[in-house]
């Protein structure tokens, strides 16, 4: 089939690729990061390839396929599970990958097809229709009971509310998540938005833990569990550069996390050196996100501290683990955060603005993906 | 007609002559310069992520975002302003040529170089307001809106820093024209006399381009903010938009700080091209290098720190001009 220059052109850019991480796959996902052959975009209208990676449960679906359908066509979608192949009714060029597979290859192939117009798009899971009907009376929807004169699609009219800074702006009820960049995945936060500043906040649904690292085998007996550990606490730093308009510092220290062997000690030292220099981004997370041991309920615990405190931490402990080679994989000495602690998070964000909540949430570091945990579904 | 009202309206006629050939060259060095513009951005990312320059790749990649781009389709949102939505790429890369209209190539030869360029660089920055907060309220979507309010919220606090900075440099010019600044450089340069006034439009420009540790409207924690919503020809469109200011106020800046056109060997043209790309280059390095700023706090620094600098050196540039 003849494939024009426009198109040749395009499957020779970088897959941009939508990451919706389900349980157990964040580790995997953000060692594909470093790859150039792809791009994570931060909206998955910018993405052709929906990559879905991880057991995603039942309660989740739905969510998952609004995402799906946000996605711009051509449009395909690749689960990479660790087990069984999945199915999705609608969806049947779903391209399952397992363990094994070389997944950036299939995600570029998979871009690559739809680009040529080898592979068809995906339609809609769900219908495009809004989710309640109108209420009116009259022909033209209008009429109905009440001052406002009903409740069009569902949706009551927007009242002003008192606020912080007197606007009286009007709030507004979302849900973000479970498919959102900055929040642990899996993590679904109700809010209320009045202007840029979060009133109200509930969590939802809770979030799994990260357990086993998806394509690897748990081996409890791992001869370099520190690794494992510094390689976590890098890809947690450059989650949150990424997050904080450092997308080249992040690509390079998610190389760093890839590449890392008991020698990077310098190289790890290099970067905490120039993380230490950044004035912008130690501006954005000073005094932000500030947690102290009576909300956490332990002196000891790892989220200890403002935003800025939590990432230098964290690259310090990178680079002290790296060194310290002793430690056996049954010393743990730090407790590890669980999906219990984030009930601390509604107290926490109600009142901060929208950036600030960003911030705080990255910078608490959900998972630090030690083989000896288990992967819970939620409650 | 009589002799008195000709004479009238000659003495009101512009003191330039707007050759076509100067839109031909706008345009084409915009479109030129946002390319130019795109491989920086890309060899920069490389070089401080650690992979390599990659000559041969770099070079074509913006052709291969830019057709990429092409082949994905225009997103839907519910009940969106589906004309202000189209218009908003079209008025701000408008904007930006607009303003770049301002600026001359080489001694005489300019789009429209006015006795008051300044004033209408400084109409079409206010004017990207409209564009940019019509870009985030189109689409009907919350995280767009958010974005929209943020560039208020943060163009609000340079806008005036910008105006002093640009009446700093007239006043050794004595005149508002870009061309006057450039033709008042020939001893020394505006960088050289008015230290302050470089650094602060850098920010500025940044700024008004929303680019790198400005770039509050459009940043990942809001999933792409006024642009999470767009794809396809929209997306592209809005890059390119995006770019041009960038390239605009690199322009801008090598006029009314470096010199412009003026140097010695080389056509003004390739002088001012060469000056720009060099603007351009400090843009994305400041871009990979520094993390995006929290608005509230860049809105504090923007009020109680560059606000009184730029004051400052307005007064430093008038004193030294009496």
């Amino acid at each position: 089939m003849a494939v024009s220059r426009l198109a040749r052109l395009a499957a020779q850019a970088p897959a941009p690729v939508y990451a919706a991480v389900g349980a157990g796959a964040q580790a995997a996902v953000d060692g594909l990061r470093a790859d150039s052959r792809l791009r994570f975009v931060h909206s998955p209208r910018h993405a052709t390839v929906l990559l879905v990676a991880g057991a995603v449960p039942a309660p989740f679906m739905p969510p998952l396929a609004r995402v799906h359908d946000q996605l711009s066509h051509p449009r395909t979608t690749v689960w990479w599970t660790g087990e069984d192949p999945v199915t999705i009714a609608g969806l049947p060029t779903l391209t399952c990958l397992s363990a094994g597979d070389d997944v950036v290859a299939r995600l570029t192939d998979a871009h690559r097809d739809l680009v040529y117009g080898d592979r068809a798009t995906e339609e809609d899971l769900l219908p495009d229709v809004p989710p309640n009907e109108w209420r009116g009376v009259g022909e033209n929807g209008q009429g109905g009971d009440g001052m406002m004169g009903g409740v069009p699609y569902g949706r009551p009219m927007a009242m002003t509310a008192d606020d912080r800074d007197g606007l009286a702006l009007d709030p507004l009820s979302l849900t973000l998540g479970p498919f959102l960049e900055w929040l642990p995945p899996g993590l679904e936060l109700h809010v209320t938005l009045q202007g840029d500043v979060l009133t109200h906040v509930e969590l939802g649904q809770n979030p799994w833990l990260q357990g086993a690292p998806l394509g690897a085998p748990v081996n409890i007996d791992e001869p370099l569990p520190h690794l494992q550990r510094t390689r976590a606490k890098l890809r947690y730093v450059a989650r949150v550069l990424d997050l904080h308009g450092l997308p080249a510092l992040a690509h390079r220290t998610y190389a760093l996390a890839n590449t890392l062997t008991p020698e990077s000690g310098a190289q790890i030292g290099r970067l905490q050196h120039r993380l230490h220099r950044t004035t912008a981004l130690r501006w954005s997370t000073k005094d932000v996100g500030h947690l102290s041991s009576q909300m956490l309920g332990s002196p000891g615990h790892p989220w200890n501290g403002d935003a800025m405190v939590r990432w230098q931490r964290a690259i310090e402990d990178a680079r002290n683990l790296i060194t310290e080679p002793d430690q056996g994989p049954g010393q743990n000495s730090d407790p590890s955060p669980d999906a219990a602690d984030l009930a601390v998070l509604p107290a926490l964000l109600t009142g901060m603005e929208f950036a600030e909540a960003v911030t705080t949430v990255v910078s608490l570091e959900v998972a630090p993906g030690l083989p000896s945990r288990l992967t819970r579904a939620p409650r | 007609m009589t002799g008195a009202p000709m004479a009238a309206m000659a003495a009101m006629a512009p003191a330039f002559a707007t050759q076509w050939w100067a839109i031909v060259a706008a345009w084409g060095g915009l479109a030129f310069g946002v390319y130019v513009l795109a491989v920086l951005d890309e060899l920069s990312f490389g070089v401080v992520a650690g992979s390599g320059l990659r000559w041969r790749d770099t070079w074509r990649m913006p052709a291969r975002r830019a057709a990429l781009a092409l082949s994905q389709s225009p997103s839907r949102t519910e009940r969106p302003d589906q004309l202000l939505w189209i218009l908003a790429p079209a008025a701000y890369a408008g904007l930006a040529v607009l303003a770049l209209s301002t600026i001359p190539f080489a001694p005489g030869f300019a789009v429209a170089d006015v006795r008051t360029g300044i004033v209408v660089f400084g109409a079409a920055e206010a004017l990207t307001f409209v564009a940019v907060y019509l870009h985030g309220w189109s689409s009907n979507s919350a995280l767009s809106l958010v974005g929209a309010y943020r560039f208020v919220a943060q163009g609000l606090s340079f806008m005036l820093v910008s105006m002093f900075v640009l009446i700093a440099v007239a006043l050794p010019a004595e005149s508002l024209s870009v061309g006057q600044i450039v033709e008042s450089q020939h001893e020394t340069w505006n960088v050289i006399r008015q230290p302050l006034g470089l650094p602060l439009f850098l920010i500025v420009g940044l700024g008004a381009a929303f680019w790198g540790p400005m770039n509050l409207p459009d940043s990942p924690d809001l999933a792409g903010g006024t642009a999470a919503e767009i794809s396809g020809p929209m997306y592209l469109a809005w890059a390119f938009a995006r770019r041009c200011m960038l390239v605009t106020y690199a322009a801008m800046s090598a006029s009314v700080f470096l010199g412009g056109y003026l140097g010695p060997v080389l056509p003004g043209p390739v002088w001012l091209g060469l000056k720009s790309v060099l603007v351009m280059g400090l843009y994305v390095t400041i871009g990979h290098l520094v993390g995006r700023f929290r608005v509230d706090r860049f809105m504090t620094h923007a009020w109680m720190v560059l606000l009184p600098l730029s004051f400052g050196a307005l007064i430093l540039a008038g004193v030294v001009a009496l």
